[in-house]
């Protein structure tokens, strides 16, 4: 084994000033004492196995894992002593041994286990380890390829972490292709020169190109003026390692400083191209050495062979380049190799500020979006009230120009709207406003019924309609036709009334006009028939009663011819008594002399025989003093109903009741046969629907019809029965009647 | 024997003048008037033994007259002279107080008859 030397590790240095040498490793024995006497009798009381770790000054962080590595895959105690190596000295044969004659000392007992960290303890551990403690398999971690490969290690195994050396050349190169010289600056450590070996090979390829000038030596003036006198062109490889406990006016990092300020700077190492201005290089993943060496470890602890357990060799190491390094020397990432990870970047705008120029973005999109929101539902109100307005307009030129007063009120039932043709009407002035109700306008004998309608509206929030008298603006009352509907919210509620009035007063005068004339035509009607009776009594019948008599008296006192008188005579009283029942017939005698209750009941009896059915009559409570018009009227119903029932009806009994009150006389004539549809009938005007009524209303009775098909027909007529002083202007009474 | 004091009651003129020809002989016709109210006047004025009464008189009709007649002069004949054949009419007559009911076209022998029995009838 050549000449060990104390390696800095790969990931970081220790650069703690340290004392002198000899006092250095005596305080670093007597800690390893101290350490040991408490661990022994403790570990042997639990069976422990004991490692003793040559750390090279390999960071705490990467010992840690591999201890953790170690715990997680046995199942007995381990206790790690961890040993410093003090690196500058390490190639100072009286140093070797005096370090391992202190822990053969310090450690009476053999360890477990030798774990060995980088290549100068590696070579320490085999080297001194027949000497110190035989038969003790070593483990190693962070060994070069370089060293691990070199030999066979008799019962040692571990892991093996690339050199970089090939890589970091071609990255070098590829990064800078106009390079005419690389220079390799590096000490002469055993551990050092193998690296310098191994970039002198991959630079060999590149010899048509480049030229290697190699700087070798601990950092020094001289060594600064070899830098300085480099040519353009050149791309540093700076493999020197810094010692901390060294002592030197000028130091690998000053020499580094110097370097990367003049030239391209690579590594082998990370932490010197990396952190120190360098650019970067080939480096391992020294987490993952870590737990791996420990699994190795773990393994041999546990009974394995050493030998048996292959060396493990890294594979995922990773090229590693300083951004800022690059910018410095104006490289583009683009120009790197695929899978090169760029450290240190510089963070964009957009990096940097992220997060605020998404929140900003966000709240500007967001304001955006409200804003178009806003202008959207803007867009739409405008549309909506212009879609109103529009409406408003139509309903307000359609309510003005139509002949209606139209109006509105709320669901209190106060007037919100009364149309221009309203206004006209009644003559009242616009500025007045909605107070301008109608009730002023309504004649004092409609007010009341027009006020409960309305107020009974506004409760029952039903359809209505009423008639009434309005004035209007020169004064005269006009007859006015009000429909009222309820008008309902959007959400349903009522609203209040929409109504609308027509000026019914010339229809209302012609339809009392037509009712005048109607009635005139039924009076005149029974005028005439009256007249042509009296006119068949009178005069036709006194006369041949008259000749009756005579012939009778010349019967008597003829000779011979009395049977030829007598005869003529029978035929004369058989004319007369044939025209006496067309005279009653046109109009009841009996009527006039018996009153009503016997008039009729001798028509029932009569029309009974004539048409061969049963008529069923009854009379109650029917006053002695019921006018001859109102007489007439129910007698001409009564035969009137029976002539439609005994025609429609298809049945052969019916029933005529004539009930009296104080102030009324009832009619009822019913069947209980076929039955009509009351409306159809009526607007197929039959005669008798419209006569009946008519003769009715003509003494201010009232009349009605109730019909169901199938099931019969009654029809009541109801007459009021005026003193002969309260007499119905329209009553006229009968004076004369023939006997 | 006393002559029975007749006043009679139509208003056809042509009947007043039969019934003057054919009870004048027998009887007394003291009046003839043409309406029910004249009848009831007349007839309180006159106190005749029988009145002859068409029942189809203007005014009040002859079963009204009759009615008044009876109420005001109970002892008072009447006698009805008339067109009309109904049955119901004819009870009507009767029942307030009626001494007879003749028919126009019989009123021969048949009314002569009916005049000398109503005035023996008792009051």
């Amino acid at each position: 084994m050549g000449n060990p030397r104390g390696q800095a590790p790969y990931d970081s240095f220790p650069r703690l000033a340290a004392g002198a040498c000899a006092i250095r490793v005596w305080l670093i024995i007597l800690a390893v004492l101290a350490g040991l006497a408490a661990g022994p009798r403790a570990v042997a009381q639990q069976n422990a196995k004991n490692v003793l770790v040559l750390s090279g000054g390999r960071g705490r962080d990467s010992l840690n894992q591999m201890e953790s590595s170690v715990r997680a895959r046995v199942t007995f105690p381990v206790n790690f002593s961890i040993v410093d190596l003090d690196n500058p000295r390490f190639d100072e044969r009286s140093y070797q041994d005096n370090l391992a004659e202190a822990l053969q000392a310090a450690y009476g007992k053999k360890p477990d286990l030798l774990f060995a960290c980088m290549d100068p303890s590696l070579r320490f551990a085999v080297e001194y380890r027949d000497e110190t403690f035989p038969g003790v398999p070593i483990v190693f971690m962070s060994v070069s390829t370089l060293l691990a490969d070199k030999q066979k290690w008799p019962g040692a195994t571990g892991v093996a972490v690339p050199s970089g050396a090939k890589q970091t050349v071609d990255l070098a190169l590829r990064l800078h292709p106009d390079t005419t010289t690389v220079a390799v600056i590096t000490s002469d450590s055993d551990n050092e020169k193998d690296y310098l070996a191994a970039v002198h090979s991959e630079l060999l390829r590149h010899q048509d190109k480049v030229e290697e000038i190699d700087i070798v030596g601990p950092p020094s003036g001289r060594m600064l003026e070899r830098v300085a006198a480099l040519p353009a062109h050149t791309v540093v490889l700076f493999q020197l390692i810094p010692h901390d406990s060294e002592q030197r006016a000028i130091e690998a990092y000053d020499v580094l400083a110097t370097v990367t300020q003049h030239f391209p700077t690579y590594s082998v190492f990370g932490h010197l191209a990396l952190d120190h201005g360098g650019i970067g290089g080939f480096f391992y993943d020294s987490k993952d050495d870590a737990v791996r060496a420990g699994e190795i470890a773990a393994r041999v602890m546990s009974g394995e062979r050493p030998d048996k357990i292959p060396i493990l060799h890294l594979s995922n190491s990773q090229m590693r380049v300083d951004s800022r390094a690059l910018r410095r020397w104006n490289i583009s990432e683009s120009a790197l190799p695929a899978g090169v990870v760029v450290l240190n970047r510089e963070l964009t705008l957009w990096e940097r500020y992220r997060g605020y120029v998404l929140a900003a973005i966000f709240v500007i999109v967001a304001q955006a979006l409200l804003i178009a929101a806003l202008l959207w539902q803007r867009a739409r109100k405008r549309k909506a009230e212009a879609v109103l307005r529009e409406s408003e307009e139509r309903f307000r030129l359609l309510a003005n120009t139509t002949p209606a007063l139209i109006w509105m009120c709320d669901a209190e039932g106060r007037t919100t709207y009364l149309n221009e043709r309203r206004f006209a009407f009644t003559g009242s002035d616009q500025n007045a406003g909605y107070g301008d109700t109608w009730m002023a306008y309504i004649h004092p004998d409609d007010l009341p019924a027009v006020n409960e309608a309305f107020s009974n509206a506004v409760k029952t929030r039903q359809s209505y309609t009423k008639e009434f008298r309005l004035r209007r603006s020169d004064g005269t009352y006009r007859w006015m036709f009000d429909v009222a509907s309820p008008r309902l919210n959007d959400d349903g509620t009522f609203a209040g009334f929409i109504g609308s009035a027509i000026d019914i007063t010339d229809q209302k005068l012609a339809r009392q006009a037509l009712q005048r004339l109607s009635g005139q035509l039924i009076k005149a009607q029974e005028k005439e028939r009256t007249r042509i009776a009296r006119e068949l009594h009178d005069d036709i019948c006194q006369r041949l009663a008259l000749l009756s008599v005579e012939l009778g008296q010349a019967s008597r006192s003829s000779n011979g011819a009395s049977g030829r008188l007598d005869e003529i005579r029978k035929h004369c009283t058989d004319i007369a008594s044939d025209v006496q029942a067309l005279s009653h017939r046109l109009h009841s005698s009996k009527l006039d002399f018996l009153g009503i209750a016997a008039a009729l009941k001798g028509f029932c009896d009569e029309f009974s025989r004539q048409h061969e059915v049963t008529v069923a009559f009854t009379d109650r409570d029917v006053p002695g003093n019921v006018p001859q018009d109102t007489a007439q009227c129910l007698f001409r119903v009564t035969q009137e109903a029976l002539h439609n029932a005994v025609k429609y009806s298809k049945t052969r009994n019916f029933a005529v009741e004539l009930t009296g009150s104080p102030n009324e006389v009832r009619l009822e004539v019913k069947d209980w046969g076929a039955g009509f549809d009351v409306e159809a009938a009526r607007r197929n005007h039959g005669l008798g629907l419209v006569s009946m009524p008519e003769r009715v209303h003509l003494v201010h009775g009232r009349f009605s019809i109730e019909s169901i098909p199938g099931e019969g027909t009654k029809i009541v007529a109801v007459v009021p029965i005026f003193a002969a002083d309260e007499a119905s202007p329209d009553a006229e009474t009968v004076t004369k009647t023939p006997s | 024997m006393k002559r029975t004091t007749i006043l009679v009651a139509d208003d056809h003129p042509m009947i007043c003048a039969a019934l003057r020809k054919m009870l004048e002989p027998a009887h007394d016709l003291i009046g003839c008037v043409g309406d029910g109210r004249a009848l009831v006047r007349s007839a309180l004025a006159m106190k005749p033994d029988l009145v002859l009464v068409d029942l189809g008189l203007p005014g009040l009709n002859g079963l009204e007259a009759g009615r008044e007649l009876k109420k005001l002069m109970p002892g008072l004949k009447l006698i009805f002279l008339t067109m009309n054949r109904d049955p119901d009419i004819v009870r009507e007559a009767f029942r307030i107080g009626a001494s007879g009911y003749v028919l126009k076209d019989l009123m021969g022998e048949e009314l002569l008859t009916a005049i000398h029995d109503a005035v023996r009838q008792p009051v």
